[in-house]
C-alpha cells in the first residue's frame, strides 16, 4: 500500500504547479542534495551491480604481491592476501547497502505505522506507546544495538535486526510529531465524519501529507545506518569474514597500517563519501519537500 | 515642519507591481490619497485588492519581488522614496507605526513583551533601559493591560489575543508617532474585544492627536471609527469621500454590492445580494473599467475606457471612479432597513426532533499538562462543555453564538459524536447514539455531516476534488464503480455552483469560497440529513460570504437540511438561523427564537455581544456597553454564575449561586439571577440598547 502511493506520488505528483512539481524545481537546483544524489546513485550502481562488473573475485589472492600500494594492476592496492582492495571495496557495498535498506526499511515501516497509531488516536494510545519509546530513547541507539547484539549473537541478519530496532523510535517519534499536526487539520476531521475507517484516514489521508518528513528522516538515517554497520562490522560484531564489508577491510588493514596504509583508507573514504552523499541528499530533501521541522538532521544524531 | 494645514501624508499615483513567475501583480495600480492630521482616513475593499500592499508602500516595508515602480509618497512634506534605507527607519516607528493583522505572529514569542517595547523605544531615543523600562510600563498601562509591573516581563503566548494586540498598539505608540497605519487590527479579535480595541484606538487618537490609516474589510468598522473613507478593487481607488456620505449615498457599483452583500440585524431580505464573479487577479486586469466583468451596468464604452475619479455629490469630497455615474440611479439600489410594523419571516412550523441533546458535558486535558500531574498529581480539566441540553428540528436552522474558546465547535463536534461527550445523551431520530457501537456510529456517518470552517486545512492538499468529493461516496457504498462516482460527484459539483471542469483540480489551485464550496460538496455528497456548520463563512470576503449563505439556505430547502450553524458573527447568525443558542464559557445562557434573542430581555452577556456589532451607518448614535475584561480560562471558571466577573450588572448572589434556567415566554429561556421563576426580569433589571437604533437607516435621499 505504500509503494502504490509512492508510485501514485511520482504519478500525480508532477503535475503542473503541484506541490511536488515545485520541490522537483526546488531540487534541482539545491547544488548540495544534487551533488548528494549523483553520490547516492554511484553508491546504488555499485552496491547492486558491483560483484557482476569487477574484474576479479574479491577472495582471489595474488600471492605476488601483498601489501602492494595503488598501481595500474591494482587501483587501490592489494591487502596481506594479495588480494584486490578495489573489487573488496566494490563489494563491500553490497552488505552496507543490504543493512541499511533492511533495517531502515524495518524502522520506517515500523516507526511509521506506531507514530501513525499514536498520532491518530492521540489519548492513552499515545501515552503507551510514548512511554515505550521513552524508554528506548533513553539508550544512544547503537547502545541500544549492541544490547540486541549481545543478546542475539553477531552476525549480518542480527546486524539488520539490531539496527532496525534501535530506529524504530527515531522513526516513531519523528512521525508522531508531524501525525499529531496533520491530526489537526480539519480534512482529518472531515474523513472520520464521513465514516472513513481509521486505518484508511492514518494511510490515505494523513500519510501522504507526512511523507516529506518520513523520507528526510530516512534518508539520513540511512546514512547512519552504514556508519554504524561499518562500525559493527569493523568490532566483530557484524557479519564475520570471508563476507567483505567496509568495516571488516578496515579492521584488517589496521593490523598492517604501517606497511600499507591504503588497504583502510580506501575503504574509510568509500564510508565517508557514501554517509555525506546521503546526507547531502537529505538537506536538500529537506530544503526542496518543506518537511516538517522535526525532519532534522539532529534527529539521527544520537 | 511644514504648515499644518499641508496633508500629514500625501500620497500620489502610487504603483507596487509584484514580480512572479505567472507574470506581474499590479498590486497597487495608481493609488492616490492623502491623510490630514487627526483624520482617521479608512481603506475598504476585499482581500487581494491591495490595501496591505498600499499601507505597506507607504512606510517602505514593500519585499522583493516586489517593487514601488511608481508614484509619490510625501510625508509632512518630504518625499520618502528618495531618502535612504538609515532614514527610513528612524520614520519608521519614530513618525509612522505599522499594528498588524495577526497579533499571534506579530510578537517574537523568544522574548518578553517588555524586551520588545523597551528595545522599540532604545532603537529611537536615547534614553537609558531603566527610563525606557518605565516608559514600557506607562505604555502598557495606557492601553489597559492590567498589572503592567508584573506583566511586562510576561511572553506573548502568556498573552491572549486581545491582550497581545493591546501590546502591539502600546508598541505602535512607544516612539509618539503621527500616523499609525492599522492593518486590519482587530480582524482576528471576537467582537467584544473588537470594542474594546476599537475604543481604545480612539481615545489614543484623541490623547495623542494621532491620525490613523485603518485597513479593512469590514464596512462596520469605517462607520464606527473612520471620517473619510476610499474604496479599493483591483489595485485601484475607486471611490473616495466623507464616511457619512459614502454610507448614505454610494456613487459606485461595488461600493453598493459591497454594502448590500453583507447581513445585518433588522434585516429583511430572505437572500443576500451577491455580487456575481470575482475579483480579477492581478496579472491580467482587463482593460477598461476593471470591475466591468461583475457589474450589471456594463456597457460597451465600460470596456474601452478606463474611468477616471470624478467628483460625485457636492463638496467635491466625494469622488467616484464610474462612467455612468449621473445615469445610474444608486439610492434604490441600496437595500433599504426593515420597517418596524414588517415582522420578520420565521417559520415556526418545523417537524419532529432531529436531535436532542441532553446533559453534555466535554472536559479535555490542559495542553501543558504533564502526563506526570495528570496520573499522579492533581488534575486540571478544560470545561469546554458543561451541561448543555438543547433540541434541533428537523428543517430548522440553529445558530450557536460566543466568543472565541467557548466551546461552540466541542459542542458541534461532540453533537456528531467526533469527540466523546464525557456525560449526557445525545438522541438522534429516535436512537440514542452516544450508546452506538463501531459499525452503527460508521452508518450515522452518513445522515450526519459537517462543514469546517477553514477552507485551507478542511481540504486534503494532496487529493483531486474528485476523490476528496467521491470518496464518502465509496465508503458508504453508494456508488457502484468509478463512472458512477464521477457522475454523482459532477452532480454535486454543479449543486455548489461549481462544474464538471473542476473535477481534476487540487485544493491549492481553488479560491477560499470555491475550497469552502467543495468542503460543502462533500458534506452534501452522503445526502445526509443533519449538518453542523462550524464558521464556514468566517474566513471568506463578504462578497463571498453572500453567495455561501445563500447556497446554504438553497440547498437546505432543496434537500431538507438542518443545520447547526456555528459562527461569531451575529449578523450572519441572525440571517440565517430560526433559532439561537448564545454560548458563554461551556453554558448556554440564552435560547430563543432569533427575534426573542435578539429583542429585549436579553441575558446580560447577549446584551453585549449585540452591542459590540459594529454600527452599520455612521450616523446611528448608540451606546456601545463593553464587558470587562476577556472571557476566563476554562480550567478555573469563575464560581456562581460563570459570567459574574464580567457583567456590568453583577450582583453578590451571583458570585456563588449558579442562575437556572428560566423560561421567559414559550421557548425563550435565559439563565441569569435578574429574572424570577416566572420568567419576569426583577427590578434590577435594566437594559439600554435597543437594536432597532443600531440599524436605524438614515434616509439616503439627503446626504449628511
Ligand atoms: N482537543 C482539545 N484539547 C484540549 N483543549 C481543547 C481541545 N479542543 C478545545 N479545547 C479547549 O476547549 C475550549 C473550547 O474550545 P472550542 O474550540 O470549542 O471553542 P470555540 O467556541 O469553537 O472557539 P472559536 O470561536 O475560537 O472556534 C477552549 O478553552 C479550548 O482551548
Ligand atoms: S464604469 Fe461601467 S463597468 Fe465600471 S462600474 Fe461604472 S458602469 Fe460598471
Ligand atoms: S446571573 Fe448575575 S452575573 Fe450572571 S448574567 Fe445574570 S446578573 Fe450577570
Ligand atoms: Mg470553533
Amino acid at each position: 500500500m505504500v509503494y502504490g502511493k509512492i508510485v501514485s506520488f511520482a504519478r500525480n505528483g508532477f503535475h503542473d504547479g503541484s506541490q511536488f512539481h515545485l520541490a522537483y524545481k526546488r531540487f534541482r537546483s539545491h547544488r548540495l542534495g544534487v551533488i548528494g544524489l549523483v553520490i547516492v546513485i554511484g553508491y546504488l550502481f555499485f552496491a547492486i551491480a558491483g560483484p557482476i562488473i569487477v574484474p576479479r573475485d574479491p577472495t582471489a589472492m595474488d600471492s605476488a604481491s601483498r601489501l602492494a600500494g595503488p598501481s595500474m594492476a591494482h587501483p587501490f592496492g592489494t591487502d596481506h592476501y594479495g588480494r584486490d582492495v578495489f573489487t573488496r571495496t566494490v563489494v563491500g557495498a553490497r552488505a552496507s547497502l543490504q543493512v541499511a535498506v533492511l533495517s531502515v526499511g524495518f524502522a520506517t515501516i515500523a516507526g511509521v505505522t506506531f507514530g501513525l497509531v499514536s498520532g491518530f488516536f492521540r489519548g492513552y494510545v499515545d501515552e503507551a506507546i510514548m512511554r515505550a519509546v521513552d524508554v528506548m530513547l533513553a539508550f544512544p541507539s547503537i547502545l541500544l544495538a549492541l544490547v540486541v547484539i549481545a543478546i542475539l549473537g553477531p552476525g549480518l541478519n542480527r546486524t539488520i535486526l539490531a539496527l532496525g530496532i534501535a530506529y524504530t523510535p527515531l522513526m516513531l517519534r519523528i512521525t508522531r510529531g508531524s501525525a499529531l499536526s496533520v491530526r489537526e487539520e480539519e480534512y482529518v476531521t472531515a474523513a472520520v465524519a464521513y465514516g472513513e475507517r481509521s486505518w484508511n484516514v492514518m494511510f490515505k489521508e494523513m500519510f501522504p501529507n507526512l511523507f516529506p518528513t518520513v523520507i528526510v528522516q530516512a534518508t539520513i538515517t540511512f546514512a547512519f545506518a552504514i556508519l554504524v554497520e561499518a562500525a559493527l562490522s569493523y568490532l566483530g560484531l557484524s557479519a564475520q569474514p570471508p563476507t567483505v564489508t567496509w568495516g571488516i577491510m578496515i579492521s584488517e588493514g589496521q593490523e598492517v597500517l604501517t606497511v600499507n596504509p591504503w588497504m583502510s583508507i580506501f575503504p574509510g573514504l568509500a564510508i565517508i563519501v557514501t554517509v555525506l552523499g546521503l546526507t547531502f541528499l537529505g538537506i536538500g530533501l529537506r530544503d526542496s519537500l518543506d518537511a516538517q521541522e522535526d525532519g532534522t538532521i539532529g534527529g539521527g544524531f544520537q | 515642519m511644514s504648515s499644518s494645514d499641508e496633508p500629514l501624508l500625501e500620497v500620489e499615483n502610487l504603483r507596487t507591481e509584484f514580480r512572479t513567475d505567472r507574470g506581474t501583480v499590479k498590486a497597487a495600480d495608481g493609488v492616490s490619497f492623502s491623510i490630514e492630521r487627526g483624520e482617521t482616513y479608512g481603506v475598504v475593499g476585499e482581500s487581494g485588492a491591495g490595501k496591505t500592499v498600499t499601507g505597506l508602500s507607504v512606510i517602505g516595508l514593500i519585499d522583493n519581488p516586489g517593487q514601488i515602480v511608481g508614484g509619490e509618497i510625501r510625508y509632512k512634506g518630504r518625499d520618502l522614496r528618495t531618502l535612504s534605507q538609515e532614514e527610513l527607519r528612524s520614520i519608521r516607528g519614530d513618525e509612522i507605526a505599522m499594528i498588524f493583522q495577526d497579533p499571534m505572529t506579530a510578537l517574537n514569542p523568544a522574548y518578553t513583551v517588555g524586551t520588545q517595547i523597551i528595545d522599540t523605544i532604545l532603537t529611537h531615543n536615547d534614553c537609558s533601559k531603566s527610563e525606557a523600562r518605565e516608559r514600557t510600563i506607562k505604555l502598557l498601562e495606557d492601553v489597559g493591560i492590567p498589572d503592567p509591573e508584573e506583566r511586562v516581563d510576561s511572553y506573548p503566548h502568556q498573552f491572549s489575543g486581545g491582550m497581545r494586540q493591546r501590546a502591539l498598539i502600546a508598541m505602535a505608540l512607544s516612539c509618539d508617532p503621527d500616523l499609525i497605519i492599522a492593518d486590519e487590527p482587530t480582524t482576528a479579535l471576537d467582537v467584544t474585544i473588537q470594542a474594546q480595541i476599537l475604543d481604545l484606538l480612539d481615545d489614543l487618537q484623541e490623547k495623542h492627536g494621532l491620525s490613523i490609516q485603518l485597513i479593512t474589510h469590514d464596512m462596520g468598522l469605517v462607520a464606527e471609527m473612520c471620517d473619510r473613507v476610499s474604496v479599493m478593487y483591483a489595485g485601484k481607488k475607486i471611490e473616495e469621500g466623507p464616511v457619512g456620505e459614502i454610507f448614505s449615498s454610494p456613487k459606485h457599483p461595488y461600493t453598493v454590492g459591497l454594502m448590500n452583500a453583507v447581513p445585518r440585524l433588522n434585516d429583511p431580505r430572505e437572500r443576500l445580494e451577491a455580487i456575481p464573479g470575482n475579483m480579477p487577479d492581478l496579472i491580467d486586469n482587463p482593460s477598461g473599467c476593471s470591475f466591468r466583468p461583475r457589474c450589471e451596468y456594463a456597457t460597451e464604452e465600460c470596456k474601452q475606457i478606463e474611468p477616471p475619479l470624478e467628483p460625485a455629490g457636492a463638496g467635491g469630497a466625494h469622488t467616484s471612479a464610474c462612467l455612468k455615474l449621473d445615469e445610474i440611479d444608486f439610492d434604490t439600489s441600496i437595500v433599504p432597513d426593515r420597517t418596524t410594523d414588517e415582522t420578520p419571516v420565521e417559520g415556526t412550523n418545523f417537524g419532529e426532533p432531529i436531535i436532542e441533546a441532553d446533559g453534555l458535558q466535554k472536559y479535555f486535558d490542559p495542553e501543558n499538562q504533564s502526563w506526570f500531574e495528570k496520573y499522579l498529581g492533581d488534575r486540571d480539566y478544560v470545561h469546554a462543555v458543561e451541561d448543555v441540553s438543547l433540541t434541533v428540528h428537523r428543517g430548522e436552522t440553529l445558530g450557536i453564538v460566543g466568543e472565541s474558546g467557548c466551546g461552540k465547535s466541542t459542542l458541534g463536534r461532540v453533537l456528531l459524536r467526533l469527540y466523546e461527550p464525557d456525560e449526557g445523551t445525545i438522541v438522534y431520530s429516535g436512537d440514542d447514539i452516544t450508546e452506538m457501537g463501531r459499525s452503527e456510529l460508521r452508518n450515522l456517518r452518513s445522515e450526519v455531516q459537517m462543514v469546517f470552517q477553514d477552507p485551507f486545512s478542511s481540504l486534503n492538499p494532496q487529493k483531486t476534488v474528485l476523490d476528496i468529493i467521491g470518496r464518502p461516496l465509496e465508503v458508504h457504498d453508494q456508488v457502484a464503480n468509478s463512472e458512477e462516482k464521477r457522475e454523482r460527484v459532477v452532480e454535486l459539483l454543479e449543486d455548489v455552483g461549481m462544474s464538471e471542469r473542476h473535477l481534476n483540480r487540487y485544493p491549492h489551485e481553488f479560491s477560499g469560497g470555491q475550497k469552502q464550496r467543495i468542503g460543502i460538496a462533500r458534506a452534501l455528497a452522503v445526502e445526509p440529513d443533519f449538518i453542523v456548520a462550524d464558521e464556514p463563512v468566517s474566513a471568506l470576503d463578504v462578497s463571498v460570504q453572500a453567495k455561501i449563505i445563500n447556497m446554504l439556505d438553497d440547498l437546505q430547502e432543496k434537500y431538507d437540511l438542518t443545520y447547526l450553524f456555528i459562527a461569531h458573527d451575529l449578523n450572519v447568525v441572525q440571517h440565517i438561523s430560526d433559532h439561537i443558542g448564545v454560548m458563554y464559557l461551556g453554558e448556554i445562557v440564552e435560547f430563543g427564537t432569533v427575534q426573542q434573542v435578539f429583542e429585549p430581555p436579553y441575558h446580560p452577556y447577549t446584551e453585549i455581544l449585540l452591542s459590540s456589532i459594529p454600527k452599520h451607518h455612521p450616523d446611528v448614535d448608540e451606546e456601545r456597553i463593553d464587558p470587562d475584561g476577556e472571557l476566563p480560562s476554562a480550567i478555573h471558571p469563575p464560581s456562581g454564575c460563570r459570567f459574574h466577573t464580567r457583567c456590568p450588572q453583577a450582583m453578590p448572589e451571583c458570585e456563588t449561586k449558579n442562575p437556572e434556567q428560566r423560561t421567559i415566554d414559550g421557548n425563550h429561556e435565559i439563565s441569569c439571577h435578574l429574572f424570577d421563576s416566572d420568567g419576569n426580569p426583577t427590578d434590577e433589571y435594566e437594559t439600554t440598547i435597543d437594536v432597532s437604533a443600531k440599524s436605524q437607516m438614515v434616509d439616503p435621499g439627503e446626504p449628511q
